[in-house]
């Protein structure tokens, strides 16, 4: 029997757009399959000890309660975030969640914010509202698909990865045919829907990264994924794409 | 051109006139409702009130709440010196969408009620703070407009102290308060008070007025929608009037409209985003039996694109439901519904997915069940067109 | 058939507005006015930045934004120049005067001092109306706009007898390029009649008369297409 202790940060600033639900994902696949997992809320102003959980995540949501928590984000929480980043540890962050691990966001009145220079991208916000449907494809050719809903530009530095390839939609700036950032267990995205309703695959794949730091090598039953395939399936069919995986 | 799409001489209007509303708005009375949940409802009862007691009014459809639905509704009634028959227009309006025009309005007597504020639509407004604050820039244009506020809505009662406009709040009280969910903000001015066994009264600052009402339990939101037309009409002098916002029952398509086709009976109930969701599901018979669900999901532009809204919901309730009760999904994002309603702990053996609308109802024709249905705007319209093959119904648009 | 007449009568319109235009001889004012941003002299002090709608989610569309940074470019010229950002600042929302302060202040090192702010700036009339009120007549100044809104611009600035220096600067949407030209067209007309016949009385009545007309039009359109 597993557990795993997930950190979900600014759980009051950062909670729109359903994201949430990721966690409700990876809490009822645990049940599923007798282990469990508890969820940790560290919020504005409390010290964060990545050590004591198996996954961080951070959530998205507007852009003003974004501006509000950078600075504690820089002050109180990027240090220690920066040496478990480095060690492995599954970190997942959607949209303004993973904008916190840039270098800088430029705001519409081209203000530059210093963000925490964890990661090398930068953001820029357009005029554009990149919104809709999202088909991806991630390094491990898993197909992907959610709802992106953003008007932001990311800039990959040369060296970082994306965390995926876009077959449909905007992504990262519409131009690279890249989404979000990866970087060894790091993970963000722009996929809402939630992310991890749609892609169980993923999910199970976040779970395993998770205990196989905190166990070593583990095994994972498999769950019957036909509803989220079904979901899955639909968007795809919309657009014409085939799953080959 | 298709009803329901009704906008076009307004978008007309706009991009010829760009100050059509100077004229439009001159000599008629503007009664305003805008909030996240609740316009369409609190529009219709006004409306019908004011009808029933000889009152004309003009209002805008549902749907054509954007400036383009507003200058239309204006346009169609008034003349060339821009003067009315009526001397109401009950006009519902889209949040962001009336700041862009305040500024025109030169009708000398406003009232703008907000029923509620909470997040809405994402993929329109994803920024509760900027619907705020498109509300306030409107009223900033309107400085001798009346406000009437829901008191009992903390996003809604911030606006308050914002605003130097006159503020006549509305509120609920029962017997046994709790005071943890109540907000301080702001103390309603008129408040109506529901004693345990039923009855209620409307405290406004000068009487209180008996409100007898045939609806055992109605639920609080259209508690909340009739108080709203409460207290516009004591706003407008009208006080005689506000018994019957509570003692009627008047037809409103979509929101708990009861059905019955042969056997069947269906309640069809529109959901546009999280609060209205649990609004909806606690409105729900304590304990349900012979009864199944439908979801009907889309995500058109009128849905709301963005479906992650469903995770925002709390569907807890659903559990408490009898094991014999089979829950439908149809529309274009049937399966992200049963997925949601999975993961919120519901046996997947008892969902049947359906897509397609007709082949559906061909599957619910069960006797002496009763059928609730969600749906979103989209798939609304289409159930009650397939509704209407079988059984004579109201238009949504005529009432 | 309904069609052809309408692209019958668009036509005519469209030739009527074109000869118009050639009559007020517009295009070699235009040319006469065009600087390279390096030739223009530094004794110009003024900078006229003309607004642009913003779009609906407040943002800044990039019609203005070629403008605001055109400006950049002429503060690294002239740190001298003074710049007059001319827009529509009634509201809170939609206030391109506010948009384009607030972009300089961020986006360069032009100091608040040289950052002169016009929220009556409605019109392009009004904009270039409203500077004669801030300087002398005879001073002449640097005109930012958009390259399609340029020639009328510059037409109303010769009609008042004001000196301009345009800076030419690349078409940023060629797409919509021929829209705005048409749109452009037809605007003439209006700054044509405000520059010889505008009085408020005039513009008033003018103002209820489009009215009455557009009402009228709009529902002829409801009952036809209602029925």
């Amino acid at each position: 029997m597993y557990h795993l202790d997930i950190c979900h940060l600014y759980p009051d600033q950062l909670h729109s757009y359903g994201d949430d639900g990721n966690l409700t994902i990876l809490k009822k696949r645990m049940e599923w399959r007798g282990h469990t997992l508890t969820i940790h809320p560290i919020s504005l102003g409390e010290p964060l000890d990545p050590s004591l959980y198996d996954l961080i995540f951070i959530g998205s949501g507007e852009n003003h309660k974004m501006l509000q928590i950078i600075s504690d984000f820089n002050q109180k929480k990027a240090a220690s975030i920066h040496e478990v980043m480095h060690q492995d540890k599954v970190i997942l962050a959607i949209c303004n969640g993973f904008y916190l691990l840039g270098n800088s966001y430029q705001t519409a009145r081209m203000e530059n914010i210093e963000l925490s220079h964890l990661l090398d991208f930068t953001i820029r916000n357009d005029h554009k509202r990149s919104s809709g449907d999202i088909i991806i494809r991630d390094h491990d050719r898993l197909l992907l698909t959610g709802f992106e809903n953003h008007h932001s530009v990311v800039q990959l530095g040369p060296d970082l990865l994306p965390f995926a390839h876009t077959l449909h939609g905007i992504g990262n700036n519409g131009t690279d045919q890249t989404e979000g950032v990866r970087y060894r267990n790091t993970f963000g995205t722009h996929l809402h829907g939630p992310l991890l309703a749609d892609n169980p695959a993923f999910a199970d794949k976040l779970l395993t990264l998770a205990l196989q730091n905190k166990y070593g090598q583990i095994h994972l039953s498999l769950l019957d994924d036909s509803l989220e395939n079904e979901a899955r399936q639909c968007v795809l069919k919309r657009y014409q794409i085939n799953d080959c995986t | 051109m298709k009803k329901g799409a009704t906008t076009y001489p307004g978008r007309i209007m706009v991009k010829l006139c760009p100050d059509a509303f100077t004229y439009l708005t001159r000599h008629i009375s503007l009664i305003l409702v805008t909030g996240t949940n609740g316009k369409t409802s609190t529009c219709r009862l006004l409306e019908h009130i004011l009808r029933t007691q000889g009152v004309r009014c003009i209002s805008n459809r549902s749907g054509a709440n954007l400036r383009f639905g507003v200058a239309t509704t204006l346009l169609t009634h008034c003349n060339i010196f821009g003067r009315y028959k009526q001397q109401y227009a009950v006009l519902e309006c889209d949040e962001g969408d009336f700041a862009k025009i305040a500024d025109q309005f030169t009708c000398p007597n406003v009232t703008l009620v907000v029923t509620n504020l909470s997040h809405d639509q994402l993929d329109r407004y994803g920024d509760l703070q900027q619907v705020k604050n498109y509300i306030l820039c409107g009223i900033e244009c309107l400085p001798q407009a009346v406000l009437c506020l829901n008191a009992d809505c903390p996003e809604t009662a911030s606006l308050a102290p914002l605003v130097s406009n006159k503020v006549v709040s509305y509120g609920i009280r029962t017997d046994v308060d709790n005071d943890d969910l109540l907000s301080d903000l702001l103390q309603p001015s008129c408040i109506l008070s529901l004693e345990s066994q039923g009855a209620l009264t409307l405290q406004t600052p000068d009487v209180a007025i008996p409100c007898p009402h045939k609806i055992t339990n109605p639920p609080v939101y259209s508690l909340y929608n009739s108080l709203a037309v409460a207290t516009v009409l004591h706003q407008l002098g009208h006080s005689q009037w506000i018994p019957s916002c509570f003692s009627t029952e008047f037809y409103n398509p979509g929101r708990f409209e009861v059905i019955r086709v042969d056997d069947t009976s269906y309640t069809l109930i529109l959901v546009k985003n999280p609060a209205g969701f649990r609004q909806a599901l606690q409105c729900l018979p304590a304990d349900p039996t012979d009864i199944d669900f439908v979801f009907a999901i889309n995500d058109r532009i009128s849905d709301g694109q963005d479906v992650s809204w469903l995770w925002d919901c709390d569907f807890s309730v659903l559990n408490h439901v009898d094991e014999h009760t089979t829950l439908f999904f149809t529309g274009r994002r049937y399966s992200h519904m049963a997925v949601r309603l999975k993961y919120a702990g519901l046996d997947p053996e008892r969902f049947v997915l359906e897509p397609d609308i007709p082949t559906l109802f061909t599957r619910l024709q069960r006797p002496n069940r009763h059928i609730y249905l969600f749906a979103t705007y989209s798939s609304m319209l289409e159930i009650r067109s397939h509704l209407e093959t079988l059984t004579p119904l109201k238009k949504f648009w005529d009432q | 058939m309904k069609r052809k007449i309408k692209h019958l009568i668009k036509s005519i319109v469209l030739r009527l507005l074109r000869l118009f235009y050639k009559i007020l001889r517009v295009d070699s004012i235009y040319y006469q006015s065009l600087y390279d941003m390096d030739d223009i002299p530094q004794n110009v002090r003024f900078c006229l930045i003309l607004g642009a709608k913003l779009f609906d989610d407040d943002s800044i569309p990039p019609i203005l934004k070629e403008r605001l940074d055109a400006a950049i470019r002429l503060y690294h010229h002239n740190p001298n120049t003074i710049f007059i950002l001319s827009g529509d600042g009634r509201k809170r929302i939609s206030n391109d005067a506010i948009a384009m302060y607030e972009y300089l202040r961020h986006a360069s090192n032009i100091p608040k001092e040289q950052l002169i702010v016009d929220p009556a700036g409605y019109t392009t009339y009004d904009s270039i109306i409203n500077l004669t009120h801030r300087i002398s007549q005879k001073e002449p100044f640097v005109l930012l706009t958009s390259a399609f809104h340029m020639p009328r611009s510059l037409y109303i600035c010769h009609a008042l007898g004001l000196t301009a220096y345009a800076v030419y600067l690349p078409v940023s949407r060629p797409q919509a390029q021929v829209a705005y030209r048409n749109r452009e067209l037809a605007a003439l007309v209006k700054s044509w009649y405000r520059v010889h016949f505008h009085t408020p009385r005039l513009h008033r009545f003018c103002c209820r008369l489009r009215f009455v007309l557009t009402l009228l039009l709009c529902k002829c359109l409801f009952t036809a297409f209602d029925f």
